[in-house]
């Protein structure tokens, strides 16, 4: 049977995450292809409803990663975004979403080895918890196919 | 007391200092409450207070006809000032648009016109007496319970709750904090909250619902006395509401009427340590 | 309906070899609103270009997608590209099937799923893309320059030359900076005021540079093109218009000679009142109230200065009547100022060389006795012994005794360098004027014994090696390579204790004096200051430039450029040419009457009355706005009455990060280029 290949929606800011994965591209570092990244201005754009919508959508995992605190181009986005993902994230584990199905980090424009090792670890992380049957479930009874 | 209320009532209305008056009068239902605004002083004596008056009445003061009528005097128990003082700190309504008639029931059942009037007076008086309901430690015990189980047990406990919502928004209407003239679930370009009554869309409301309460909610449990399922709506905002307070330094909604929300703001010693 | 074209770049081999480009353009076809999808070589080339733009009239498209590169590299390549063809640029997206697919990932079949999968995404993001206009900003041609050091100083000129107006503002009493307290510059040995001299004054009398001396930034608002500054001119208890500069005052001061100067380094003296050193430009003194009998007596009894009778001989001393030059009652003045764009030039300040002060942001080197031993000085108190107008004239002697060193070692790297106790950089300048301070030494001292402990020798710039050289070959500096461990006293001496590495021994030295180079720092306040003009600092609070090698005269924020040493350590060839780039930033900004901005900006949705907007006016967004660009909009009847307020976006200060979006219970706030729609769209096509 073939390996379980996770399916990784990635929330990222421009100027620090993206720019650090463009680096790693331009390293030529090697790194599990399973993540698909959805560029954003900043973290502080990053709404709630992206990560459900995801979930709902046949992503196994998400990742949310911006700039680190001091450092956002916008000056203070992400402490805004580090706000809510606190308070968020315990939301839903408390709704019985395994924690380490949502992941978020802070890479740098510079950090594009740290980029490389957190898409192999989120990755993983993904594969071990195996596919998010809980919200394909959800899927099917909504589109008719299972009984509640 | 309730003479009292009364007289308290009709002279705001005589003397013109509010234009209306938001309380509770009987149901058509015997022992119940329902929620009445009068405008004319001979009217006071249609105003009730008993442990039935449940409504939390700040749900009324962002209505645009009673926005119209200027200042408004209300009815309010303990958590419905801190709703109208959550209101103010989210200029839904300006601080001397309200007066207050308030009131507390004591643990043994005793309804009370408290002394206290101003929003200055009726601050100190919940600061010092009043700690959030949501927080104490009895209430806390049920969020506890459902936090030590797996999270498989959780999500199967909480697919068993949402299954049975109708998606009324009944906690919503009630909720004197869901004041959008357009709820971002009626919002349909894009719909991030489907409005089918699925699993799915169910568990993508129920989460907003609690998110956006978040810091907000002042723990009157109208939401889940409202909801024609039973679904224990509260159990959320109270994880929500100890969340905050172990996150930001002890904030709980309500407890003063100017300042920066919550989510306005941030503080670069915020949690860091969930981040890779 | 859309009309979208793909366009999938094989990047020379950089994508083909692991994405199979005509599989991906095969697949793109099929994609929900796609009429048109090809593979070619090289896009961004002319013919690539050209295959777009050719397409884009052909087949009428209203969205394009281009597969290739990141972003980063060429979306602004494209966009140009698409509005030249006449679509829109914003209806151009990118899918980054190179950096962020083909270079990383080594499995064909996977790198070209995934590149099918995110063309996809932006395809759908596209159908969704809006036509967007640039915003068009006005620009106020004056620009305010922060700091008149030899960096502020040449930046003024730049600016002024070219005909603009410039607000300069130096906090101390007088322009010149450090450089001021130079003595000879290197690699030239030319005078340093000698030739900074002819700038101040010219900065001081140009007609287009409007000075304020003894005045700080109380703070900045506004946006490129159109800030609003106020400028807190402190009370220098001197009316400069009245005043002569004769300096009478300075004379009759009963403190004067007796408080440690703060340009001579604590090696000279001055008065309470003081002119801060003799070439000072404007040559006007000031009273340190600090320091001032009358008005430390007046604070201490708690009555207004001008009822105090203490002292007050400097008034007395002065010969302008009717009324006096010295004015006690004087207060701090708050200026306002409208300016265009804004130069931080505010420069460094130098470690010590000693133990750590309250607030230092380091743990000081206390073994090399600076606190302990006056003879033991930092670079720039050496620089004052050395400077002719200096406290000795030019004479190098000892602090403690007043003769002349005959041994005098130089020890480099104090602070520098250093990852556990001091700053972890390298703060440039110090061999250079190391070998410098040894030369002039010599060069006073005939038979005196230069040493010089180092670590490197770092000499890179035009004429610098060369001087070392000198200094070693011609001057007879000794050059010792290895660390200073320990300086202690001995008698009248210093026992300098180190080590040579090079021939593995211990090295004792007796010295009569020792100059430690210390580090360069930032400004103490350097934090604060960049927080007022919303520029971003780094660990050693150096102000950040916005990218190291391309862009490294802008700060993080439009319209604030940095020249000088508050960027980095740097010499003056440097902090002169920096200055120059900055005008020159300035200058481009200010070529034209208004500045087109990016329309990525936020916008508060508006409906049909009586709602207006869906907003509920509770202003989340606009406590949340990092950049401030969230205002008040009340919505008004016809009869003027306020029916709602809402929150509106001020376009010409938003940034566009999206914070107010997601701040947005209600989901009234969208920001174009990545509204809600378009977002959804690419979660949807996952």
């Amino acid at each position: 049977m073939a390996e379980f290949e996770p399916k990784i929606a990635a929330f990222v800011c421009t100027w620090c995450t993206y720019a650090g994965a463009d680096l790693a591209g331009t390293s030529r570092l090697q790194y599990a292809s399973n993540v698909r990244v959805i560029k954003l201005p900043c973290t502080g754009r990053i709404d709630f409803h992206f990560i459900i919508k995801a979930f709902e959508r046949g992503a196994d995992a998400v990742l949310v990663s911006g700039c680190h605190p001091g450092d956002c181009h916008y000056t203070a986005g992400n402490y805004h975004a580090r706000r809510r993902w606190t308070v968020f994230r315990k939301l839903l584990e408390f709704a019985g979403i395994e924690p380490d199905r949502v992941t978020f980090a802070w890479v740098s424009a510079a950090e594009g080895a740290k980029w490389a090792s957190l898409v192999n670890e989120v990755t993983e992380k993904a594969r071990k918890l195996g596919p998010f049957t809980r919200y394909q479930r959800l899927n099917e009874i909504a589109e008719g196919e299972a009984e509640r | 007391m309730i003479d009292q209320l009364r007289q308290r009532a009709r002279e705001l209305l005589t003397t013109g200092e509010a234009a209306c008056i938001i309380g509770y009068a009987d149901a058509s239902v015997p022992g119940k409450a329902t929620p009445i605004v009068i405008t004319r002083a001979e009217d006071a004596d249609r105003l009730v207070f008993h442990a039935a008056c449940c409504n939390n009445l700040a749900a009324y003061l962002t209505r645009p006809e009673i926005r119209k009528l200027g200042t408004v005097a209300m009815v309010a128990k303990p958590a419905d000032v801190r709703a109208a003082f959550v209101l103010m700190q989210e200029n839904q309504v300006r601080p001397d648009d309200v007066k207050f008639i308030a009131v507390d029931v004591t643990p043994a059942g005793e309804c009370t016109l408290l002394a206290q009037r101003t929003r200055e007076e009726l601050l100190d008086y919940l600061v010092k007496n009043v700690p959030p309901a949501e927080l104490a430690d009895d209430a806390l015990k049920d969020v506890a319970a459902l936090e030590e189980q797996k999270d498989g047990e959780r999500w199967h406990y909480w697919q068993q709750q949402f299954s049975r919502c109708i998606r009324c928004y009944a906690c919503r209407q009630v909720c004197p904090l869901c004041y959008c003239s357009r709820c971002v679930a009626d919002k349909n370009r894009p719909q991030w909250i489907e409005t089918s009554a699925h699993g799915r869309g169910n568990l993508a409301w129920n989460i907003t619902r609690a998110f956006h309460l978040a810091g907000r909610c002042v723990g009157c449990g109208e939401c889940e006395r409202a909801c024609p399922a039973g679904i224990p709506l509260m159990k959320l905002n109270r994880k929500l509401a100890k969340d905050v307070r172990d996150s930001f330094g002890g904030h709980a909604a309500g407890y003063a009427f100017s300042g920066e929300q919550l989510f306005a703001g941030y503080s670069p010693s915020d949690p860091n340590d969930f981040f890779e | 309906m859309s009309r979208i074209g793909v366009f999938i770049c094989h990047c020379g081999e950089n994508i083909a070899a692991t994405v199979d480009c005509p599989r991906v353009a095969r697949e793109a076809a099929s994609m929900p609103g796609v009429v048109h999808s090809v593979d070619y070589e090289y896009l961004c080339s002319d013919p690539g270009q050209s295959l777009i733009k050719d397409a884009i009239r052909e087949h009428r498209l209203s969205g394009v997608v281009v597969a290739s590169c990141s972003p980063r590299m060429h979306e602004t390549t494209f966009r140009r590209a698409a509005a030249e063809a006449g679509l829109n640029p914003f209806r151009c997206e990118m899918a980054n099937i190179r950096e962020q697919c083909s270079w990383v990932h080594a499995d064909r079949e996977q790198a070209t799923r995934k590149a099918v999968d995110l063309i996809r995404m932006m395809v759908h993001k596209v159908a969704r893309n809006e036509s967007l206009c640039p915003i068009k900003v006005p620009v106020n041609k004056t620009a305010l320059v922060v700091g008149g050091g030899i960096a502020g100083i040449q930046a003024a000129l730049d600016i002024a030359n070219a005909g603009h107006r410039v607000i300069l503002v130096e906090r101390e009493p007088s322009i010149g900076g450090h450089m001021a307290q130079l003595s000879e510059t290197f690699p030239t040995l030319d005078c340093s005021q000698c030739i900074l001299t002819p700038r101040m004054v010219e900065a001081a009398s140009h007609p287009n540079i409007t000075l304020h001396v003894y005045s700080e930034i109380e703070s900045l608002t506004g946006f490129i093109g159109n800030f609003e500054v106020k400028i807190r001119n402190k009370a220098k208890s001197v009316d400069l218009g009245l005043c002569t500069g004769c300096g009478a005052c300075t004379l009759a001061c009963p403190l004067a000679g007796r408080i440690g100067n703060e340009f001579d380094r604590g090696l000279g003296k001055r008065g309470a009142v003081y002119i801060p050193f003799p070439q000072a430009v404007p040559h006007k003194p000031v009273i340190d109230r600090a320091k001032c009998l009358r008005f430390q007596a007046a604070q201490k009894k708690g009555i207004p200065v001008q009822d105090c009778s203490v002292c007050g001989k400097c008034a007395d001393a002065c010969p302008i009547a009717p009324r006096k030059a010295i004015d006690f009652s004087q207060e701090d003045v708050i200026i306002t100022e409208k300016v265009g764009a804004v130069v931080i030039a505010t420069g460094y300040e130098l470690y010590t060389g000693g133990r750590p002060r309250p607030g230092d942001r380091y743990a000081g080197c206390g073994e090399y006795g600076y606190d302990d031993y006056p003879d033991v000085i930092n670079g720039m108190q050496f620089e004052r012994l050395a400077s002719a107008s200096g406290p000795t004239q030019g004479r190098i002697l000892r602090p403690s005794d007043g003769l002349e060193p005959q041994t005098v070692v130089f020890v480099k790297c104090v602070g520098s360098r250093d990852n556990a106790k001091g700053f972890t950089y390298c703060s440039k300048v110090c061999c250079m004027y190391t070998a410098k301070h040894a030369m002039l030494y010599r060069h006073k001292v005939h038979a005196g014994r230069a040493i010089v402990f180092y670590m490197d020798v770092r000499s890179p710039g035009k004429g610098f090696d060369e001087f070392v050289r000198r200094a070693i070959e011609d001057d007879d500096a000794c050059y010792i390579r290895g660390r200073v461990s320990k300086i202690t006293r001995e008698g009248g001496k210093l026992l300098v204790q180190g080590a040579d590495t090079l021939s593995g021994e211990q090295v004792e030295v007796m010295a009569d004096m020792v100059v430690l180079a210390t580090a360069m720092t930032a400004r103490h306040d350097a934090d604060e200051l960049a927080r007022k003009f919303r520029a971003a600092y780094d660990k050693d609070c150096w102000l950040t430039e916005a990218h190291p090698k391309l862009r490294p005269v802008e700060s993080a924020t439009a319209g604030v450029f940095l020249a000088g040493a508050c960027q980095g350590p740097k010499d003056i060839p440097d902090s002169v040419a920096q200055a120059s780039a900055a005008a020159g930033k300035v200058l481009v900004l200010f070529s034209s009457d208004e500045l087109q901005r990016e329309p990525l900006v936020a916008r508060v949705n508006r409906t049909a009355p009586p709602q207006y907007s869906t907003c509920t006016g509770c202003f989340a967004c606009k406590a949340a706005c990092p950049a401030g660009a969230i205002e008040v909009e009340d919505i008004t009847d016809k009869a003027g009455n306020t029916v709602k307020s809402v929150a509106r976006v001020n376009e010409g200060v938003c940034q566009g990060c999206g914070t107010c979006v997601a701040a947005c219970r209600s989901g009234s706030i969208e920001l174009c280029g990545f509204t809600d729609e378009q977002v959804f769209a690419q979660i949807d096509a996952l």
